[in-house]
């Protein structure tokens, strides 16, 4: 019997799940608290049993209001290993001026580094590290970003400058952008950043958060797993986008859904998002993080401005975008105002039941007509950026304004999925995570097929996964891909696997 | 006619310029980076058409050869534009008097761009393909004879690996077997000596101002501003980017759909595929299928073909108006598949030979826009 607790701190409220073998058991809700971890412990205490757990999840964006914010930030040295290579984009180049400005980060440019086939573009230099970490010591700077050029095949450069620089000064935090980011070295060399930015702020908030939960403490990241307290705390950068990716997954799961669409109509916009072997298909651009550009991968969003509040244009039946957000309570005609909502129309269609159905006598159905047949368009235009010519996934509607749909998607001969406990997906999708491993390799392949590469590939994800603590028998990989480094003879190839699997809990 | 490009210009003329890339001509953000970093707020490269050089003077057009994605890690190299530019320097005595882009479509106009602004010259409003192509034999200069530049000089990461000071009558230079483009034995040589240094390497090469009068794509590089503004114009009204590009290219808008599929696979050393999409809204049951090799070369609607390379075959993201690339293709990106018309020097019997579909390895005649 598995036990987890999941929480999810948002900006209005923190939720808490206790699952049990996959089953929600009990949920609480209450308002988050300017500290947090008291928000968690009264979220915690809200659940029965919760002290039955083995593992609180906690999905948090601490870390990436921080970095909104401006705050909380230490100042970090970026060393980029592969003079002179890359010395035209210096570290930082384009980030926002205010950024810039809260911190006094530095930069450092040293031999090391590979070239796409592994020759080495310099060998790394004991004295020139040795230089740089007395630079730090001078400078108080603890906290160290490392990037090689074409660091994430060849990571061994950036893993021995990290031990040389602990080894001149042991108050050194490391961060490798081998472990941090992907292909592209300014992206990945700004996430390194990013996240060396952050260790100090991580490592107190994780502390606090542990004190607050009796059990192992987990954190939610951008791509659908968890990871170990002490994991997460030297990677903060992860949990940057884990709220979408959190809520889709939950939905998704309570919906036992692992091929979906999942749609959330809130009161201003419908937002859709689609999963693909239970995980959300990720957008293709760039993530940009407090104005700063990184290659992480952000869930593949799509929003239209309907929701419960959107106003209506009864001559044409037209929907929002205009709505009258949280003030629906008070402007919507079934609860006294004088603004005609969606909402109104579907307590006038019988299709809710809210405020005074009295109010809206006036709503004919002509109006409900006209309505409908705009909303069946915009839904139907929503969906077809999801799904092939011929091609239905199921529908897995969440949010407030979820029934003022459901009947019309249902009329469109949708298969239609209202799970319970919506309003808690974000805590369940974080309850529900497994770890996970990527590897982002590129080989010379003149001596290795594509085959052989891609099965390395996966195997280092895998190696990653177990690692970040999954039970072996459960791993499975969810992606793999290839690209060829065009224009190069030999075929030099870049492959790249992500694998998931469930937790090993510790025996107890 | 002469115009100036500005550091503000540089987001437009590379927008542009990746519209013009095909799909590929590799990702310029980087290159935007150097530039913006090295041009200062007032300084201004004049623009110039090629008849306002002066006569026996030369124009030196610095390239990167190499693989895209390698661009990613190694971002553009000043050692190995500096190196360059001052072997072909040295060897055409001071009579350099402008700069220009052998290939207007992605990443290369970015390298001209900077040396004008440091040598406080001109950049030519032209290049050698009004687009992109994956290989040295397909530009203008090479179809229409007149090489690979004279001189030329290679460099690297740490400076010069080469320089060539070949005369445009030596026999040797013209040799190659019959059926083959002109310029092919040169690009092989090249491609041999990048994937040694590194998958990167830089060609400098200078041109004399009478052979590019000759063989010059004039004014793709006002082309590429006035499609990048036309785009950023359209964005900040909240008009119809696409729309925007058509009318600034006088180009063809074909279909507006959804990527549904991408198959690709790596054969000698680039990137093949094919791209379905899907219609969508007004368009919606139709379907195209783009095939490309690093940029797109043929359209078809079913077993219809209805554009072929050397038209250009552009991508376009419907909502924002960004030009989506052969390398970041994945189903779900909304995207109009938009023609424009090749320049008239790649439209002849002998440039069909060197960039028409047969040079790609397709049994297709020249299907043209107009």
């Amino acid at each position: 019997m598995k036990i987890v607790a999941g929480i999810d701190v948002g900006g209005t409220n923190t939720d808490a799940v206790l699952v049990r073998d996959g089953q929600i058991v009990a949920w609480s809700k209450i308002p988050t608290t300017p500290d947090v971890q008291s928000g968690i412990v009264a979220a915690l205490a809200g659940l029965p049993d919760a002290a039955l757990s083995r593992r609180v999840h906690i999905g948090t964006t601490a870390f990436t209001n921080a970095l909104i914010e401006r705050r909380d930030l230490a100042s970090a040295a970026a060393i980029r290993l592969g003079k002179p290579v890359s010395e035209s984009l210096p570290p930082m180049t384009e980030w926002p001026p205010d950024l810039q400005s809260a911190v006094r980060n530095q930069s450092h440019f040293v031999s090391g580094g590979r070239e796409y086939d592994g020759r080495p573009i310099g060998e790394l230099n004991r004295d020139e590290i040795r230089r740089v970490a007395r630079q730090l010591a001078a400078s108080n700077v603890t906290q160290v970003a490392v990037t090689a050029v074409f660091g994430t095949s060849y990571p061994d450069d950036e893993t021995r400058a990290a031990e040389w620089l602990v080894e001149d000064n042991p108050n050194l935090q490391v961060s490798l952008s081998h472990r941090i980011g992907r292909f592209g070295i300014l992206e990945r060399e700004n996430a390194t950043l990013l996240n060396a930015m952050l260790r100090p702020l991580a490592a107190r908030t994780l502390a606090a958060y542990q004190a607050a939960v009796p059990a192992n403490l987990f954190i939610s990241q951008n791509d659908g797993t968890v990871a170990h307290g002490p994991r997460a705390s030297e990677a903060p950068i992860f949990t940057i986008a884990s709220g979408p990716t959190n809520s889709l997954r939950g939905a998704a799961t309570l919906a036992s859904s692992r091929e979906a669409i999942v749609l959330d109509v809130g009161g201003t916009t419908t937002d859709a998002g689609v999963l693909h072997l239970g995980y959300p298909r990720p957008a293709g651009l760039d993530l940009a993080v407090a104005g700063v550009r990184t290659n992480f991968r952000m869930p593949d969003l799509c929003s239209i401005g309907i929701g419960g509040g959107s106003l209506i244009d009864a001559a044409t039946g037209a929907v929002g975008p205009r709505s009258v957000g949280f003030r629906l309570t008070d402007e919507a005609m079934v609860f006294g105002g004088s603004t005609l909502t969606l909402t109104d129309v579907a307590v006038a269609a019988g299709r809710i039941d809210l405020g005074e159905r009295s109010r809206v006598r006036l709503v004919d159905a002509g109006i409900v007509a006209r309505v409908d047949s705009y909303l069946r368009a915009r839904l139907a235009r929503l969906l077809e950026n999801y799904e092939r010519l011929g091609q239905h996934f199921p529908i897995i509607l969440v949010g407030g304004g979820a029934p003022l749909i459901e009947e019309l998607l249902r009329g469109l001969g949708r298969e239609v999925v209202r799970p319970a406990h919506a309003d808690v997906a974000n805590a369940y999708g974080a309850a529900m995570a497994q770890v996970g491993g990527e590897a982002d390799l590129t080989f010379s392949s003149a001596a290795i097929s594509r085959e052989e590469a891609l099965a390395r590939a996966e195997r280092e994800a895998h190696r990653r996964a177990l690692a970040a603590g999954a039970s072996p028998a459960s791993i499975t990989i969810v992606e793999l891909e290839d690209a060829a480094l065009s224009y190069l003879a030999g075929d030099a190839l870049r492959v790249r696997a992500r694998a998931v699997g469930d937790i090993e809990d510790p025996a107890s | 006619m002469s115009f100036e490009i500005r550091r503000a210009d540089i987001t437009a003329l590379t927008l542009g310029s990746t519209v013009l890339g095909c799909g590929g001509g590799g990702n310029s953000y980087y290159g935007q980076l150097v530039a913006r970093r090295l041009l200062s707020d007032d300084s201004a490269v004049p623009v110039i058409d090629v008849d306002e050089m002066d006569p026996g003077s030369f124009a030196i057009t610095p390239a990167v050869v190499g693989a895209p994605l390698v661009c990613l890690e190694k971002p553009p190299s000043l050692i190995a534009l500096h190196a360059g530019l001052k072997s072909v320097k040295a060897a055409l005595h001071g009579r350099v008097s402008a700069f220009f882009a052998a290939e207007i479509g992605g990443l290369q106009c970015i390298f001209p761009l900077l040396l004008a602004a440091e040598a406080g010259l001109p950049l030519l409003d032209g290049d050698g393909m009004g687009r992109a192509f994956p290989e040295l034999q397909m530009t203008t200069f090479a179809i229409y004879g007149t090489t690979h530049g004279l001189p030329h000089a290679l460099s690297g990461d740490r400076g010069l690996l080469s320089a060539g000071f070949p005369k445009d009558d030596d026999p040797a230079m013209q040799a190659r077997s019959s059926d083959e483009p002109p310029g092919i034995r040169f690009e092989r040589v090249v491609r041999k000596i990048c994937a040694a240094e590194g998958g990167l390497i830089y060609l400098t090469s200078a041109f004399d101002r009478e052979s590019l009068r000759r063989t010059l794509v004039r004014g793709s590089i006002s082309l590429a501003l006035r499609i990048g503004r036309a785009v950023e114009s359209a964005r900040e009204a909240h008009r119809d980017p696409v729309a925007a590009i058509v009318e600034a290219a006088e180009g063809k808008r074909f279909v507006a759909g959804k990527v549904v599929d991408v198959e690709r696979q790596f054969r000698a050393g680039h990137d093949w595929g094919t791209v379905r999409i899907e219609g969508v809204d007004e368009d919606h049951g139709r379907a195209a299928e783009i095939a490309f090799k690093n940029e797109y070369l043929v359209l078809r609607f079913g077993d219809q073909v209805a554009l072929t390379v050397p038209d250009l075959i552009t991508l376009i993201e419907t909502e924002t108006g960004t030009p989506v690339s052969t390398d970041i293709l994945r189903p779900g990106l909304r995207v109009t598949v938009v023609g424009l018309p090749a320049s008239p020097l790649l439209r002849t019997a002998a440039a069909l030979k060197s960039v028409g579909p047969c040079a790609f390895g397709y049994d297709l005649p020249y299907i043209s826009l107009k």
